[in-house]
């Protein structure tokens, strides 16, 4: 069974033919047994099939820092992954995750230059995190901007999460509102909501020094 | 420069967008978001004509996008920090980039009032939340109130009925003010209790949301209710800080029939303009309105002003 629709796989295979430029990785951690990693296979398998320029990988092997499944990590290949979603990119995050392979493929984050030049300023190792739901129509843009601030500056890796399949973390960084931002996995650096480019970069480097 | 600057993606951004790339104009259209501005954040629609049986909104934000993407126009994904109108209207975005525009349209819509009660804003994003498409699933099988009696409270009371274990509809009057389609699937639905003539006072918890103290406006009586989550919909403020044009009290954009605003050159169209009914259909009709007098104002006055 398909799981993009007809059009959508059409929208997506001009889009990929205008504007991949290099190859993109996708390999993608999957919980063996599970009903959503299957489909998750499916998804990504049908992804790879609409642009030779897109390769998905199933590792078989966990590597350490992969701390839940299923794990999708997006790069160029032979790179190492700072752009990653834990738990499927379903619902609006399926839009997130084709920007990210454009956005790697073509080597341009498309971010503003002075946001840019604001990202390349964070000098200390930054891990986020964005908590999501798949109904929330404000998180793709904080999952997009944090995955454009780790594609800017390899200090930085930024996790999409999706919160009600990914539960217990969720729990344990007590998740009520979507999207949730987390720095460093300090449940004390953290804040809630969508902000416009330069605000957000600003919260997360504030959020860094304090 | 642009002949027209459209200031969100909601329904009325997105038709006058499209009106306008039909009217031959060179458009930009801004928005940070997903496409579809406040029809994303409604569950179900069954009002909007040729969609019988109804649709989910982020469906039918989709085919928004999609009808949008047709004619080539792809979103701008950065906010207005401020509009500076003159000839051309100077745009300031977000990200620092400055645009100019010949014409102006503002689709930014509006934004969910707050109750202003104590516990309102410390426990926001710990159990009082304003979007129950986003923050619902974190409800399930727990006990929530929804505070309001409008078509959006209803609706979406309804929605998180599906999600939690019980909901209580907190309304000030003695009848719902949501249309009796859509307040009938509150008033018939069993895991919904409204209390009617009743107010939120305080917001009360220990880190997440535990109890709300609620006050009978006929009694006087004050009484605590517990509940894991308090959604808030009372009603709406307009996005429209950004600008200087004529507005009434809570920021909505006085217009004149055709869309056209208190300066020249500079329209409003959809939820962000003082008007009686807010909804996809008027929204999408003002933008169609609003394009056009843009054109009108681009051809007949741009030259000669």
């Amino acid at each position: 069974m398909a799981v993009l629709r007809e059009e959508d796989k059409a929208f997506l295979q001009s889009k990929f033919l205008e504007e991949l430029r290099d190859e993109v990785v996708v390999k993608a951690y999957l919980k063996s047994d599970s009903e959503e990693s299957k489909l998750l296979r499916e998804l990504l398998e049908e992804v790879s099939s609409l642009s030779t320029r897109i390769k998905v990988e199933f590792p078989n092997e966990r590597p350490d820092d992969v701390y839940a499944l299923p794990t999708v990590v997006v790069s160029k290949s032979g790179e190492d992954g700072r752009i990653r979603y834990v738990g499927i990119p379903a619902g609006y995050e399926f839009a997130s995750l084709v920007e990210d392979i454009v956005m790697v493929s073509k080597g341009d984050s498309g971010l503003h230059p002075a946001v840019k030049e604001e990202v390349k300023k964070i000098d200390k190792s930054c891990e986020i995190w964005v908590f999501v739901t798949p109904t929330c129509p404000y998180c793709p843009k904080a999952v997009r901007l944090a995955h454009q601030m780790a594609f800017e500056n390899s200090n930085i890796k930024a996790d999409m999460i999706e919160a009600s399949q990914i539960n217990d973390l969720a729990v344990q960084y007590g998740v009520f509102a979507v999207p949730k931002i987390v720095v460093n996995r300090d449940p004390n650096k953290a804040f809630e909501g969508a902000l416009p480019d330069m605000a957000f970069v600003k919260r997360i480097a504030q959020l860094l020094e304090g | 420069m642009r002949d027209v600057v459209v200031v969100g993606a909601g329904p009325a951004g997105i038709t006058a967008s499209i009106y306008c790339v039909r009217y031959g104009l060179d458009v930009l259209l801004v928005e940070p978001f997903q496409p579809g501005g406040a029809i994303n954040l409604t569950w179900k629609i069954e009002n909007y004509p040729g969609f019988p049986g109804g649709i989910e909104g982020a469906q039918l934000a989709r085919r928004f996008a999609g009808h949008l993407r047709e004619y080539g126009i792809e979103p701008y994904p950065d906010s207005v920090e401020k509009i500076i109108a003159g000839k051309p209207h100077r745009i300031l975005l977000s990200s620092g980039e400055k645009v100019e525009a010949r014409a102006v349209i503002i689709a930014t819509g509006a934004t969910p009032k707050k109750l202003g009660v104590p516990g309102e804003k410390e426990f926001t994003g710990r159990g009082v939340s304003y979007c129950a498409v986003c923050d619902g699933p974190f409800f399930k099988n727990r006990i929530v109130a929804v505070v309001g009696g409008g078509d959006s409270a209803c609706d979406e009371a309804a929605y998180l009925a599906t999600i939690a274990e019980k909901v209580y509809l907190i309304h000030r009057r003695d009848s719902l003010r949501a249309s009796q389609a859509i307040a009938s699937r509150v008033l018939n639905n069993s895991k919904i209790e409204i209390l009617w003539n009743t107010v939120v006072k305080e917001i009360k918890g220990e880190n997440t949301v535990k109890a709300v103290v609620l006050q009978n406006v006929k009694t006087g009586q004050l009484f605590e209710l517990a509940v894991n989550g308090v959604f808030i919909y009372i009603g709406e403020v307009a996005n429209s800080g950004f600008i200087d044009v004529e507005k009434d009290e809570n920021g909505f954009i006085k217009t004149d029939e055709n869309m056209a605003t208190s300066v020249e050159g500079v329209f409003a169209a959809g939820d962000v303009r003082a008007k009686s009914l807010r909804q996809i259909v008027t929204a999408a009709s003002e933008g169609a309105l609003a394009a056009t007098a843009a054109y009108r104002w681009i051809a007949e006055k741009w030259a000669t002003r």
